[in-house]
């Protein structure tokens, strides 16, 4: 990638990192680096010679799958400084994500994080229910929340998540003194950690002092019985008490450098009216639901596949398709869920159980 | 026939009634059946009221297109042959010695990828002279219901001994009651759900129909002119074009008999350009949902970056030399390249206990070799796939073997 686009990426980062948009630059920007991308990276190179549509001008996102087959990157195995690997069963077939430097992630993640879960506060005792990342060095996750301890935690943040399971002792003492202290906290985790500390946390409930919150992100994965947002929403205030509008789910994704938040905390943390939840999407991504039969945008509210352009992934590629079923909504989208195999339940076999072997 | 909202008491009060009724079925005797369940064949492939009917439910609960429906019900149904049947049915019936002894009542499960499946599914078990309990898939009742509805107007005497009904997969009080009376429980469906019927049937013979893939071989003859390359690939865009490849007689994979990427890469454009682009005008495919378009997007876009990736109208084909991967259906396959047919049942070897058919291009003698190929790799023990021609995989006769073993067995005591 030339330097000069790095640069004028990385100053429009910054320049929107209060939360302003300039779709304009944003999308020069992304369709620059687009056409450095399609002659850089070779699986990508080769995705665009047999996909020839151009959807209002723009080269087609790479489909997510593609990270778990080929190395989408745009150097060489011997640069990497980091390989995010998204969850799985088998290593062979987890999608992989190559980093020849973090530096471009660190400051989208970063600018993201403050806009959304810290508006109001330079740091706050961060509570951690995701492995660090000595236990899972290759989770984009774990390596962001370590990020955050650096940027935003607080004396007393610490892990009470570890070896794949909840230091519930750890977990109550933490949350006992921020109540007695009238400290606020942040507690940062997975949906299926949240959900063993729900069920390890039995009867205990807690009161957490006002400006407490939770981001909460993931799916389940079998690691821990499903339960619906809403229901969790409810399952989280009640257990912690914390106001709905502190609660909020982050999207991120392994094939991604930047994130997107739920709106809500931010307008809560700034006393300002708290409107419809949905994820707030950064200036320097642009976030669309599409008709994967034309790969056109879907109309407003209207439920297409995301498709995410995020100019944050100079070094594999920046235009993302993924299997989430979107809408929009007002300046935002709302992701409903991963689109559900395509076999029917019935006697094929599931892709997974193939792959499994 | 009960509604779907049948509640646990109805159901066991029904399945009572059936199995109480075995005797009177087997009383009619062989030729009685065998012609009521032909007549009830024939009445869905006419254009009678309810014949016209079940097509429209057809396409509006499967999404397939119409012409797609109709040639799923004319196959199939034109299997369903007196003679055939008869020869089938004959040494149950006619035996002298070791008689076997019919079912007094079998209970089938239903799955709902291939909406014809049923009609095997209820038929055999009826042509031992067992009355039948079925649950229809929630997806596509309305052949199952049609042909329980054809068998009442062929004759009343022998519809009575089938019984159609449809509840929640979740309910565990109603499927209690709807195996808890069958001496065979005969289960279509995932293997999940062949498991979960299982322990709530102790009592009965299991015949589990669960999970399964289906693959394609092109021999070398086949390759070898323009002409034979384009006959096989003819052939195996029909096998899947059919149903939309969503059933377990689809293939997903073809291996072709070549060290030339070249070769396999013409046959895949032969496929994808002339096979499937010209099915795609006789037998179109149906309606996608968002989910299986999400699907075929991902698939797609592996192919396209990892190997050579051709698209037609409404179908894709792949040529791909990495790990293999099943497609998501709805007319999207891949193409490897294999140098030998031990290389090609090595291949399959991962999935043996999920193979249920391969079409192979090739001579009777190539046939002959593959299935002698696969015993000596997969063991005596693994499942016998069905081998056939290309083309026939989604078309197996009525009396054709399934999971490898003869039609009706374990059908009887």
């Amino acid at each position: 990638m030339s330097p000069t686009l790095r640069t004028r990426i990385e100053q429009l980062i910054d320049r929107l990192a209060d939360g302003s948009h300039d779709d304009a630059a944003r999308d020069a920007l992304l369709a620059e680096l687009a056409q450095q991308q399609a002659s850089t990276v070779e699986p990508y190179q080769r995705f665009l010679a047999s996909e020839r549509r151009r959807p209002h001008g723009l080269l087609p996102a790479l489909p997510t799958d593609v990270f778990r087959f080929a190395r989408v990157a745009a150097h060489a195995s011997a640069a990497d400084v980091a390989v995010f690997r998204t969850s799985g069963t088998t290593a062979e077939h987890r999608g992989s994500h190559a980093f020849a430097e973090l530096a471009l992630y660190d400051r989208a993640a970063r600018a993201a994080a403050r806009h959304a879960l810290f508006p109001d506060r330079p740091r706050l005792r961060l509570l951690v229910l995701a492995p660090d990342v000595h236990e899972a060095p290759d989770s984009s996750l774990s390596y962001m929340l370590a990020q955050f301890f650096r940027w935003f935690g607080a004396a007393g943040s610490s892990y009470v998540w570890r070896n794949a399971a909840l230091r519930h002792d750890a977990l109550v003492q933490a949350l006992r003194e921020a109540s007695a202290h009238d400290e606020p906290v942040a507690l940062l985790g997975t949906s299926f950690a949240f959900v063993h500390a729900e069920d390890a946390l039995g009867s205990e409930r807690f009161q957490l002092p006002h400006g407490s919150r939770i981001m909460q992100t993931g799916g389940f994965k079998g690691r821990s019985r499903s339960i619906e947002p809403a229901q969790m929403l409810e399952l989280l205030q009640a257990r912690y008490g914390i106001a709905a509008p502190f609660i909020v789910q982050e999207y991120g994704m392994t094939e991604l450098s930047s994130q997107l938040y739920e709106t809500t905390l931010r307008e809560a943390a700034l006393g300002l009216p708290v409107t419809a939840r949905r994820l707030w999407v950064p200036g320097w991504v642009r976030a669309q639901p599409i008709d994967p039969q034309t790969l056109l945008p879907v109309a407003r509210g209207e439920v297409g596949l995301l498709r995410i352009d995020d100019l944050a992934n100079v070094g594999s590629v920046c235009a993302i398709q993924t299997s989430d079923l979107a809408r929009t909504l007002e300046d935002g989208v709302v992701v409903l869920g991963r689109a559900q195999s395509a076999l029917p339940r019935g006697c094929s076999i599931a892709a997974d159980e193939w792959l499994a072997h | 026939m009960l509604a779907p909202s049948a509640n646990p008491h109805e159901i066991l009060a029904l399945a009572r009634k059936l199995r109480a009724g075995a005797a009177e079925l087997r009383a009619l005797g062989v030729e009685r059946i065998v012609s009521a369940l032909c007549d009830a064949a024939q009445q869905l492939r006419g254009t009678g009221a309810l014949a016209t009917i079940t097509r429209q439910k057809l396409h509006a609960d499967t999404g397939l297109h119409p012409a797609m429906i109709e040639w799923g019900l004319c196959t199939t149904l034109a299997s369903v042959e007196p003679s055939v049947l008869m020869e089938l049915a004959a040494p149950l019936w006619n035996a002298r010695v070791h008689k076997p002894v019919p079912a007094e009542l079998i209970a089938v499960v239903l799955a709902g990828n291939v909406f014809t499946a049923c009609v095997r599914g209820l038929f055999l078990p009826l042509l031992t002279g067992a009355p039948v309990i079925a649950k229809t898939a929630a997806r596509d009742p309305a052949l199952a219901l049609a042909l329980e509805r054809a068998l009442h107007a062929a004759d009343p005497s022998v519809a009575r001994h089938l019984a159609v009904l449809a509840f929640d997969r979740d309910d565990n009080a109603s499927l209690q009651a709807f195996v808890g009376q069958a001496q065979v429980v005969s289960v279509y469906g995932s293997d999940a759900a062949v498991e979960a019927i299982a322990s709530e049937a102790p009592q009965a013979r299991l015949l589990a129909h669960g999970h399964g893939i289906s693959a394609a071989y092109v021999g070398p003859q086949s390759l070898e002119t323009p002409d034979a390359l384009r006959d096989a690939a003819a052939r195996l865009a029909l096998d899947v074009a059919a149903y939309d490849q969503l059933g377990c007689l689809s293939p997903h994979l073809v291996w072709v008999h070549t060290a030339s990427l070249a070769q396999a890469e013409s046959f895949a454009r032969a496929l994808c350009d002339h096979g499937l682009e010209q099915l795609q005008s006789l037998l179109p495919r149906g309606k996608l949902e968002l989910d299986a378009q999400a699907a075929e997007l991902q698939w797609r876009g592996i192919a396209a970056a990892s190997g050579t990736l051709y698209t037609g109208s409404a179908h894709a084909v792949s040529v791909e030399t990495g790990p293999a991967r099943t497609s998501p259906g709805f007319r999207n396959l891949s193409v490897r390249l294999c140098t030998n047919l031990p290389h090609f049942a090595r291949a399959l070897t991962p999935f043996a206990t999920h193979l249920k058919a391969i079409g192979v291009a090739g001579s009777a003698e190539l046939r002959t070799e593959l299935r002698a190929e696969l015993a000596r790799q997969h063991g005596s023990e693994a499942p016998k796939p069905h081998v056939c021609r290309l083309g026939e995989m989604q078309t197996p006769g009525f009396d054709a073997p399934a999971d490898g073993r003869p039609a009706l067995y374990g059908l009887t005591r």
